[in-house]
């Protein structure tokens, strides 16, 4: 019997019995709609925190307390003394303090809530300019700034009812501040949504006294990062007197990003995974059912021709069958979920990436056919190890 | 005159837990080709059995069978399945169509588990659908179709891979006598324009008169070859 006749015979059963098809279908697609869609968000937010790194550049390091990228653990912060002690290493060029805090913005009589920051890339610094951004209007701030901030550009445009323009006032935790540069789109979300302000300003309006959120020192040419790293680690948590101190690449700290995405989505697509084995054992009942249901014509059959083997394939066919249409279905609702949770998120002014990856599609529509096979061979065993005789007498 | 099926001291013994159940006792009994030939018995006489044994469905537990000149009481289900498929129609009481199937389709079915083209399937399938007369309902399933209706397309179906015996289980017995008899004229035609060999199984005596010969079973073993109708004297 040639395989297209078993698709044709298979499938027209699973018609026959439509309701309970779809009922079974359901199970798979959700496994697959929920794989697709977490898969595709992941994706997409890893991508976007490797782009937020590679602005940070490669020739630096950067400072920060213990728990700043993780569960807070009551360690000390860092301070102006910290960064003074660093100052005076000779493999720096520089170091540079980092601030960064989140505060109410308000404009038009509306509130947000952004970060305001006073970081390595915006300080009115010239040696900042190795980070610097670039405007689309107006200029950076410079050393009589107080009181002015820049802005990005999704703040300047797309957050608040009234576009904010050069020149307008906003309010940041109740305190006036003039706009004096807009950047341009970056299509990062903390970067176009980001208020960039001097450091004497950040440090009154949160009332900072000497603390810094971290501390970035640019390397100089020829220098081995790794050790560096060791060293400046070892020496700053000696003169700390605490062992609270990480000290971290651009590289490494993607690196750990990266490494929470990872786990995360494990966690969450096992999680889905267990929702598909659910589905499977749906199919696996399914067929049983329609075994039981079939016995006679399975008989029938047998009496006018069909080997074992041909009607082992109907029946893997059909499950076959039931996990794949699952599988297309999922995949396609699964891109539509994604999509519209990227939809919905960007309504409620967060921008999420998605990244649509060819081979997790193709490896979904395989994975649902297996578990459709899988579900469906000891149904399909027996059914073909039936003997005709008996069957052909079952009522 | 060829035999075409043969049992020879033909045994099977059913064991139903710890009692042994000896539905054919040392069943003899030939089939030439091309007759027109009935199995009689009452129930329990072991009809369905060798109804089983003479169309390939079980192997026996004793004894040899013979189709064609081959010994089949060895073979392995598969080849069975092959066999039966090519040499053997099967005819039954309740008509056995697969449900989902149009009259066509079902008709077709057979030449499908042997790698018949397609083209040739559905040419073939409407010709034997023509020769009992069901041009007109060859689209409809059969819960489409009256029980007379059915048996027809049964019939065709078992001609399609033009075997050489048509067996046929107790083909009026869901039927109406009127239909009934239709079903055995269309039976005796085909039998004369096909010259096929058509072995029916039976407890109605008013159907031996269809046929040229008939074996009469008691105790799993034949007691009796009558040609033409029997009567009821000869079966008491």
């Amino acid at each position: 019997m040639e395989i297209n006749e078993i698709i044709r015979l298979s499938f027209r059963n699973l018609i026959r019995r439509k309701l309970r098809s779809g009922l079974t279908v359901i199970g798979i697609i959700i496994g697959i709609t929920s794989i697709i869609s977490l898969i595709s968000l992941s994706q997409g937010l890893e991508e976007s925190i490797t782009g937020e790194f590679a602005r940070l550049g490669s020739n630096n390091i950067i400072i920060t307390q213990k728990g700043l990228s993780g569960p807070p653990i009551g360690t000390k912060a860092l301070t102006e003394k910290d960064l003074e002690f660093l100052e005076k290493f000779n493999e720096f060029e520089f170091v540079l303090p980092g601030y960064i805090k989140s505060a109410e913005v308000e404009f038009n009589n509306q509130k947000v809530v952004t970060l305001v920051s006073a970081t390595a890339q915006n300080l009115a610094d010239e040696r900042a300019e190795v980070f610097g951004f670039e405007f689309a209007e107006g200029r950076n701030l410079n050393d009589n700034s107080r009181g002015d901030v820049f802005i990005g550009d999704v703040l300047a445009k797309d957050t608040f009812d009234k576009e904010i323009f050069i020149n307008s006032n906003i309010e940041i935790n109740n305190k006036r501040f003039r706009v004096i540069g807009i950047l341009k789109r970056e299509g990062s979300q903390e970067v176009d949504r980001i208020i960039g302000m001097s450091e004497e300003d950040i440090k009154e309006l949160f009332d900072l006294e000497d603390t810094v959120n971290a501390i970035n020192a640019q390397v100089k040419e020829g220098v081995d990062l790794d050790s560096l790293v060791e060293e400046v680690k070892r020496e700053l948590e000696d003169f700390r007197d605490s062992e609270d101190i990480d000290v971290q690449t651009p590289a490494q700290l993607q690196e750990q990003f990266s490494n929470i995405i990872g786990i995360v989505s494990i966690v969450v697509v096992g999680i889905a995974a267990i929702s598909l084995v659910v589905g499977g054992i749906g199919i696996a009942n399914s067929m049983f059912t329609s075994v039981l249901e079939r016995t006679r014509e399975i008989g029938v059959m047998k009496a006018i021709g069909a080997r074992n083997s041909e009607i082992l394939g109907i029946f893997i066919w059909e499950a076959a069958t039931i996990g794949l249409i699952g599988g297309i279905i999922g995949v396609f609702l699964g891109l539509l979920v994604s999509y519209l949770i990227k939809l919905g998120a960007s309504l409620g002014g967060i921008e999420i990436n998605i990244i649509y990856n060819l081979n997790v599609i193709i490896f979904a529509l395989v994975f649902s056919m297996v578990i459709g096979i899988v579900s469906g061979l000891w149904p399909a065993v027996q059914a073909s190890r039936q003997k005709p005789v008996d069957s052909l007498r079952y009522e | 005159m060829k035999a075409i099926i043969k049992l020879e001291d033909v045994w099977k013994i059913y064991e139903l837990g710890d009692v042994k159940v000896e539905a054919l006792r040392g069943l003899n009994l030939e089939v030439y080709q091309g007759e027109f030939l009935t199995v009689f018995g009452k129930s329990g006489s072991g009809k369905s059995t060798s109804l089983n044994m003479i169309g390939a469905l079980d192997i026996p537990t004793k004894g040899r069978i013979f189709l064609d000149g081959k010994n089949i009481s060895k073979l392995d289900e598969s080849d069975l399945a092959q066999l039966r498929g090519k040499k053997i129609g099967f005819v039954f009481q309740t008509f056995n169509l697969i449900p989902s199937l149009t009259a066509l389709e079902n008709v077709m079915l057979p030449m499908m588990f042997q790698d018949i083209n397609r083209d040739e399937r559905i040419n073939r399938a409407r010709k034997l659908l023509e020769d009992v007369q069901l041009e007109h309902r060859i689209n409809h399933k059969p819960n489409e179709l009256s029980g007379g209706e059915r048996q027809r397309v049964a019939i065709a179906r078992a001609l399609a891979n033009d075997p050489e015996v048509v067996l046929a289980d107790e083909p009026t017995g869901n039927l109406d006598s009127k239909t009934g008899e239709e079903i055995m004229n269309l039976f005796k035609g085909l039998h004369k324009k096909f010259k096929k060999t058509i072995i029916m199984v039976t407890h109605d005596l008013g159907l031996t008169k269809y046929s040229e010969r008939t074996y009469i079973l008691k105790d799993g073993k034949v007691i009796k070859t009558v040609k033409g109708a029997i009567t009821k004297e000869m079966i008491t």
